[in-house]
């Protein structure tokens, strides 16, 4: 597997600060992000796009990337590679032979460099947004300008008012990132600055001019585990009865034709 | 040393005004205790089916859309699913299920239903 000689360093570098290796599962982080390619797929099904250009911006380990290339889009995925480690080589190499184009940026000349990529039929950023500091109004804007008219959006990003958060509360604990892992992070911090409820990334679809944005809730992190117990029967439950309390969150949205 | 009770009375002017109003508030409860005590209103429920199981416990947000529209189709619009109408489910029978029949690759196991919309 091409992302299996990352070192956990690679995986959370400095910005993150320290996360506690035993608590991180690649193989489970994988079978979760399948089905979030999945919903994305589908999503783009019901949206009528079944080919043409698709721009992920923030690809990391190229999950999305390669299986939308597979899938017969024309993928282009940036990200900071330029100032990951080594380890992302194979998940690099991997893409480009399935025929993936990689942009390789770093922070300080991402900006430039993604505005002169041009448009594509589809611009993706999978779990990205809840990374991005103080307001992501910029970056939704520079998303939705590398669209062309008429193409589509999609974003996913973790649900806030997911189940285990509103146990969380309930409980008087904090549903932010490990306190310990953010006040030992090296500046910029790259951990969730925020996260969204489903209506709210609607509205900010709309503040940035697409239309119709369709919000699509899914639960994914139950695939990380080998076995389920109690609380996660429970917790599926709870989402039959209402799919707010899911732990994902997809919204597609168009913009406007010429 | 320790005040005594009437220590805090003198010190305290306002006391026997707060024991007065005190003691009004729970002779009023006392009254209420002695009426009729309403009966709990409970929602209407919906059971889990079992040919929705399978559904349940691997796409619940799809297992929600077939159930809104049976509480639409029961009920009539403006009653909604989870809000109005409450899930039971047999959770015993939920937990017995063998893990490998749902969530695995296993031959024998349920496949997934991921159809986004009815």
């Amino acid at each position: 597997m091409a992302v299996q000689n990352l070192s956990h360093e690679e995986i959370f570098n400095s910005h993150y600060g320290p996360v506690d290796p035993g608590s991180y599962n690649l193989a489970g982080y994988l079978r979760c992000t399948r089905v979030r390619v999945l919903r994305l797929f589908e999503a783009l099904r019901e949206m009528g796009i079944r080919n043409g250009t698709i721009l992920e911006v923030g690809s990391l380990y190229g999950t999305f990337s390669l299986a939308l290339q597979r899938l017969g889009f024309q993928v282009t995925a940036i990200d900071r590679y330029d100032s990951y480690g080594p380890g992302f080589r194979p998940a690099i190499e991997l893409m480009q032979r399935a025929g993936v184009r990689i942009v390789s940026t770093t922070r300080e000349e991402e900006t430039q460099i993604l505005a002169g990529l041009g448009q594509f039929d589809v611009v993706i950023a999978m779990a990205v947004v809840e990374h991005i500091p103080h307001s992501p109004r910029q970056f939704l804007e520079q998303l939705v300008r590398q669209v062309k008219p008429g193409g589509g959006i999609a974003l996913d990003t973790p649900n806030l008012p997911r189940y285990w958060n509103r146990i969380k509360m309930a409980r008087g604990e904090p549903i932010f990132m490990d306190i310990k892992s953010q006040f030992y992070a090296e500046l910029p911090y790259e951990g969730h600055h925020r996260e969204y409820t489903g209506p709210e990334l609607a509205w900010m679809l709309e503040q940035i001019g697409c239309a119709g944005p369709e919000i699509e809730y899914f639960d994914c992190n139950l695939f990380q585990f080998e076995h389920i117990h109690r609380p996660h029967i429970e917790c599926l439950l709870r989402i039959v009865e209402d799919p707010t309390c899911a732990d994902t969150i997809l919204v597609c949205g168009r913009t406007p034709r010429p | 040393m320790p005040l005594s009770v009437s220590d805090h009375v003198g010190r305290a002017p306002y006391m026997p005004n707060l024991l007065s109003r005190l003691s009004s508030v729970f002779s009023h409860a006392a009254q209420t205790v002695e009426r009729p005590i309403a009966e709990t209103v409970h929602p209407p429920t919906i059971a889990l089916p079992p040919e929705l199981i399978p559904l349940a416990l691997t796409s619940p947000q799809e297992a929600h859309r077939l159930l809104a529209r049976t509480v639409s189709e029961q009920y009539g619009p403006g009653i909604e699913f989870g809000q109005d109408v409450k899930l039971t489910f047999p959770l015993d029978v939920l937990l017995d299920i063998p893990h490998q029949a749902i969530w695995s690759a296993d031959p024998a196991a349920v496949p997934s239903t991921n159809r986004r919309k009815n």
